[in-house]
């Protein structure tokens, strides 16, 4: 009885997170740093900030195979992973392998992900945005899917304090409807064709700006931005090598290793679990409360349990959402904080699949040098005003582009016409002649229930616990109007700034293969309609929390991931408000 | 009917283009590459005429050649680790049906014949691609499928992937990489407007 006792108290905290991704990290260090023993609970392996980014210092040769995944290893472990074109030999170590971590698909649905510690925030897109009001207040407008409990003023706050934390290059560009941070560091430099295309845009429209992404990049030496702060993470200025998705040994961008974990881990509060995947959330029939959690350890193949007073769960859009789906109980049937039924549902993902390649003829006297991690935006300019309303659909679209000047490509055709010998060869070592433009546009798509993933009972994974199975592929009118428009415009924008187009890009959407997949547990004021409220508690579970991609009703044109921070330290914030309280 | 006849004329006429050359390319040496390397995917014999082949795609001059950089090597490796096994059989089928027909398109056997000959032989190839366009994209669709394949289709598959691999391993040697374009793993900076001159080698790939 002592023992067990003893044992149980070894693994109680105040605080337990689920996943130490881009949310997870932050909830642990805003817990950590407010007092609370916070133990953060990892699916994958370890990974230690620099040391096992073994890949970072690797030039292509230095790859046994030159940067490609062989095709047997592809077919055997990253069969799903490989759709994204972003999996390399230099990054496939932070994607899972398919086999490991089976799912099921009515239809294509691309789950890309990494299960160790920092999750995706090792490979993240590093694009920082905030949400304005076009967007907390969209669907109220619109009468589509559920209010926002929450509006911009809830968040300003919050965005300000994360971007001074994370550090973000950017631009202040003034548009009311992507704001601009409080305190940004000097943004990452254009090239002389954006430059161009800016000078061309701006003066052509004017409500159309282009910049280059705001990004969570180092540009400035952190002691100098946030002087007088602490630097736990040790990082430095981002060195322009373009190869975050390997890790950054100098902490160049944004990650859980090298940002947030680190904070936490010197308040001295935090314990870090590897290799634990949460199965289920232990309800509380009689306190209406969660005790802790379940756990399997993936080494041992044991079943564990942890208990504290609140729990976090962070650990992605859809993770987190089954986690909910697995904690079944008297009071919650079909998943913790399912009374709606509206688990698993309203999945979005912007749609893409549209854009141009081009090239110019100008600029042939100028190149570049180093290697920019990021390309430009040009923000979302449809729907944001009554001037600019269409007639034909609702919410709007951004363009994401790069214009390169890089020689690496073998163009056959080229080769065709000269042939090859020596001329050819002294040319695929110079810079080609003309600087290359691409664009694609990303469009909002709306919360549509029937887009949703369900735990497949007849298909298990490895522990035993029921596989995902998605069915989720439909797009609306809305989304086939808005595409119409998103090669439109892109063609317009080509044409002023005299980009002569090479190939039009007008492909299917792919759930998913954006990788921004938000919605499945979404916060609204009402328990019939949402799984969370306003600070992000799961309806009828007070102290468990769910604050990542999974809580938004709807999905912007922007990346989410500045958005998903703020919101997780507000809820941190109100979560030890509440515990002081007693309220949980 | 007449994609297939197309095909199989790939490399006709070459011999008549090249004739005049011939002369000149014979007195030029023709000796053997020597092997000092084990393949693992293609034969000693195979792997010698891919030397040939591969130099003659990128030769030395001031700069490095195919050889220097070692491009067959990493080919071999390359192919036997990466390829399906379709994909080898196809390369190994394409490179007996290209040295066997090169006689017939150049007039003097592979074995005899100079890197500046072999190089005329795959100009040949692309020649006619160039001059029919077709041909390139009827062999893009017959990759796709499945089955028996003819020599017209192998002909074209060689030569677009020998090109293709092998200015892809030069351009990702250590060698070109590291000393002979730009290289510069730690930029530090970010500069979007720089004048070529300052740059006459483009950046390595990294």
């Amino acid at each position: 009885m002592n023992l067990n006792l003893k044992a149980k108290q070894n693994k109680t905290f105040d605080a337990i997170v689920i996943g130490s991704g881009i949310t997870g990290g932050w909830a642990a260090k805003e817990l950590s740093e407010k007092g609370l023993k916070t133990l953060i609970l990892e699916r994958g392996r370890d990974v230690k900030h620099i040391a096992d980014y073994t890949t970072a210092e690797l030039d292509t040769w230095d790859l046994p195979n030159r940067g490609q995944i062989a095709a047997e290893e592809v077919n055997a472990h990253y069969f799903k992973q490989v759709r994204s074109g972003n999996l390399t030999e230099a990054n496939k170590q932070f994607f899972v392998k398919d086999d490991e971590h089976p799912y099921q698909e009515k239809v294509r649905f691309d789950w890309f992900r990494g299960y160790h510690l920092g999750g995706s925030s090792l490979t993240w897109d590093r694009q920082t945005y905030r949400f304005s009001d076009l967007d907390f207040e969209a669907n109220s407008k619109d009468g589509i899917g559920v209010d926002w409990p929450i509006r911009y003023k809830d968040l300003e706050p919050w965005y300000a304090y994360v971007e001074r934390f994370i550090g973000v290059a950017g631009e202040k560009l003034s548009v009311g409807h992507l704001p601009d941070g409080d305190e940004m560091m000097s943004a990452l430099s254009y090239n002389c064709v954006e430059r161009h295309m800016k000078s061309q845009i701006e003066s052509r429209w004017d409500d159309r700006k282009l910049m280059v992404n705001r990004v969570a990049n180092l540009s400035e030496y952190y002691e100098l931005f946030r002087a007088g702060e602490p630097n736990h993470g040790k990082r430095q200025k981002c060195m322009m090598r373009n190869r975050c998705d390997r890790g950054c040994p100098y902490g160049g961008y944004f990650s859980s290793l090298s940002s947030t974990l680190p904070a936490a881990l010197a308040t001295g509060n935090l314990t870090i679990a590897t290799n634990k995947y949460v199965t289920e959330v232990l309800y509380n029939e009689e306190t209406q409360k969660a005790d802790g959690v379940r756990v399997i350890n993936t080494v041992t193949g044991d079943n564990e349990e942890y208990f504290a007073r609140v729990i976090f769960l962070c650990a992605s859009t859809v993770d987190s959402a089954a986690i909910l789906m697995n904690s079944k109980s008297g009071r919650f049937p079909n998943g913790l904080g399912n009374d709606s039924g509206e688990l698993g549902h309203n999945l979005m993902d912007q749609h893409a699949g549209i854009g141009l390649v081009g090239s110019t003829n100008d600029f042939q006297e100028l190149y570049y040098k180093g290697r920019r991690p990021t390309g430009f935006n040009i923000h979302r300019f449809v729907n944001t005003n009554a001037s600019s309303k269409s007639n034909s659909f609702v919410r709007g679209f951004s363009y994401d582009g790069i214009a390169q000047r890089e020689g690496w490509g073998i163009d056959f055709q080229e080769i065709i016409s000269s042939g090859i010998g020596l001329g050819t060869k002294e040319r695929i070592m110079r810079p080609p002649s003309n600087w290359t433009v691409r664009i694609q546009a990303l469009g909002e798509m709306l919360p549509y229930h029937q887009n949703h993933f369900y735990l497949d009972e007849t298909q298990l994974d490895n522990w035993g616990i029921p596989q995902l199975h998605f069915d989720a592929g439909y797009y609306g009118s809305n989304e086939v109007q808005m595409r119409q428009k998103m090669l439109e415009e892109a063609q317009e924008i080509f044409s002023e700034c005299r980009i002569k187009v090479s190939v039009v890009v007008n492909d299917k959407p792919v759930f998913g293969r954006v990788g921004r997949v938000v919605g499945s547990a979404r916060m609204g004021k009402d328990a019939n309609e949402s799984i969370c409220n306003g600070n992000n508690q799961v309806h009828g579970c007070k102290n468990v929390f769910l604050t990542d991609g999974a809580c938004l009703p709807s999905s912007g044109t922007q990346s989410p991931d500045l958005t998903l921070m703020a919101i997780t330290c507000r809820a941190v914030d109100f979560a030890v408000n509440q515990m002081k309280k007693t309220n949980i | 009917m007449e994609r297939r006849k197309a095909l199989k004329n790939i490399g006709a006429g070459t011999f008549s283009l090249f004739a005049g050359s011939m002369l000149f390319s014979s007195l030029q040496s023709c000796s053997r590459p020597k092997l000092d390397w084990r393949p693992v995917f293609f034969t000693v014999n195979e792997a010698a005429q891919m030397e040939k082949i591969c130099e003659a795609i990128l030769p030395k001059s001031k700069t490095p050649g195919a050889t220097d950089a070692a491009v067959v090597p990493h080919l071999d490796a390359s192919i036997f680790t990466m390829d399906s096994p379709r994909e080898r059989g196809y390369f190994k089928e394409g490179l007996r049906v290209f040295v066997s027909r090169f006689e017939e398109n150049i007039g003097v056997s592979f074995g005899k014949a100079t890197v500046n000959e072999v190089g005329q032989g795959i100009n040949g190839y692309l020649r006619g691609m160039d001059k029919n366009p077709k041909l390139l994209k009827s062999y893009m669709s017959d990759l796709k499928i499945e089955g028996p394949k003819d020599r017209g289709f192998f002909e074209v598959h060689f030569v677009f992937t020998v090109v293709n691999a092998t200015i892809w391993s030069y351009l990702t040697s250590e060698l070109v990489g590291e000393h002979v374009m730009a290289y510069d793993p730690v930029p530090g900076v970010y500069e979007g407007c720089v004048a070529t001159d300052e740059q006459p080698m483009a950046w390595s790939y990294l």
